[in-house]
């Protein structure tokens, strides 16, 4: 089985929803910096548009996270590993 | 050769550790600019073991980012990264210790990662990369897709490349 044939299930990869995702980001730097960094973050001008799909709005908003220069940074990165990750494996199934 | 690792010690290093992610933080590893700085290290580490990928890889709380590269396709050349509990080198960190796998195909820890199983990577050497504040905040690694025996003059070749590496990372440092 080529890559090209398998899913992000096969992976045993899900996307997070947005309440998993901020009680992540509070566990790792407080609920009063996790509730700002989101706000900033989800409320960009690149988030201004319709809201799109799951992976386009988390895509959104990790890459907001991750130009912040803190720990919610690093977190916006990691998530942004993730998705991409998500994107990626459903793409190539789709394109298959 | 006694092999430097094997599952998961008590009181190993967690990848959410404030102190470590703090580091990351401080030293911008996780800003996009820094995608090609480390590629002529890292291919000078696949010609060296003749294996085909050798990687920088910064452990972050949930996934590993690879700010230097050597030998990627396909969807990781994209991605830069993969989810941390798939990776050789989150092991690396845990243990900060180096991590060496001859064969991932049958080993315990390893052999059910999806890039083991559905990727075919099958053989990993990696090495902490330790800051001057003593964070372990990745691996210097290379990988391959056959079996095959890593001896400790590699794993001191790759401890030299490791220090290239983090010389050059301390130099990002913020204020």
């Amino acid at each position: 089985m080529s890559t090209d044939e398998l899913s992000p299930s096969d992976y045993g990869l899900t996307l997070p929803s947005e309440a998993e995702v901020i009680a992540d980001l509070m566990k790792l730097v407080g609920a009063d910096v996790a509730i700002f960094a989101w706000r900033e973050a989800a409320d960009s001008p690149e988030d201004a548009g319709p809201r799109g799909n799951q992976e386009e709005l988390l895509l959104r908003i990790a890459e907001q996270l991750a130009a912040r220069s803190d720990v919610a940074g690093v977190f916006g990165r990691s998530l942004a590993v993730r998705v991409h990750t998500y994107v990626a494996l459903s793409t190539a199934r789709t394109s298959a | 050769m006694t092999i430097p690792f094997r599952g998961t010690p008590a009181g190993a290093q967690t990848l959410d550790d404030p102190a470590r992610l703090r580091e990351i933080a401080d030293l911008r590893l996780h800003d996009s600019d820094v995608d090609v700085i480390f590629s002529e290290v890292t291919a000078e580490a696949a010609a060296h073991f003749g294996l085909p990928v050798a990687l920088v890889s910064i452990v972050l709380d949930q996934a590993q980012y690879f700010v230097g590269s050597h030998g990627l396709d396909g969807w990781m050349a994209t991605t830069r990264g993969t989810p941390a509990e798939w990776s050789f080198c989150q092991h690396v960190v845990r243990n900060r210790a180096p991590f060496v796998v001859d064969d991932a195909q049958e080993h315990p820890v390893m052999q059910d990662s999806p890039l083991v199983r559905l990727e075919g990577v099958r053989c990993y050497a990696g090495v902490p990369l330790v800051t001057s504040r003593g964070q372990v905040i990745g691996s210097f690694c290379v990988q391959g897709p056959d079996a095959r025996s890593f001896t400790e003059d590699d794993l001191a070749q790759l401890h030299r490349f490791a220090e290239h590496v983090i010389t050059r990372i301390e130099q990002r440092r913020q204020g």
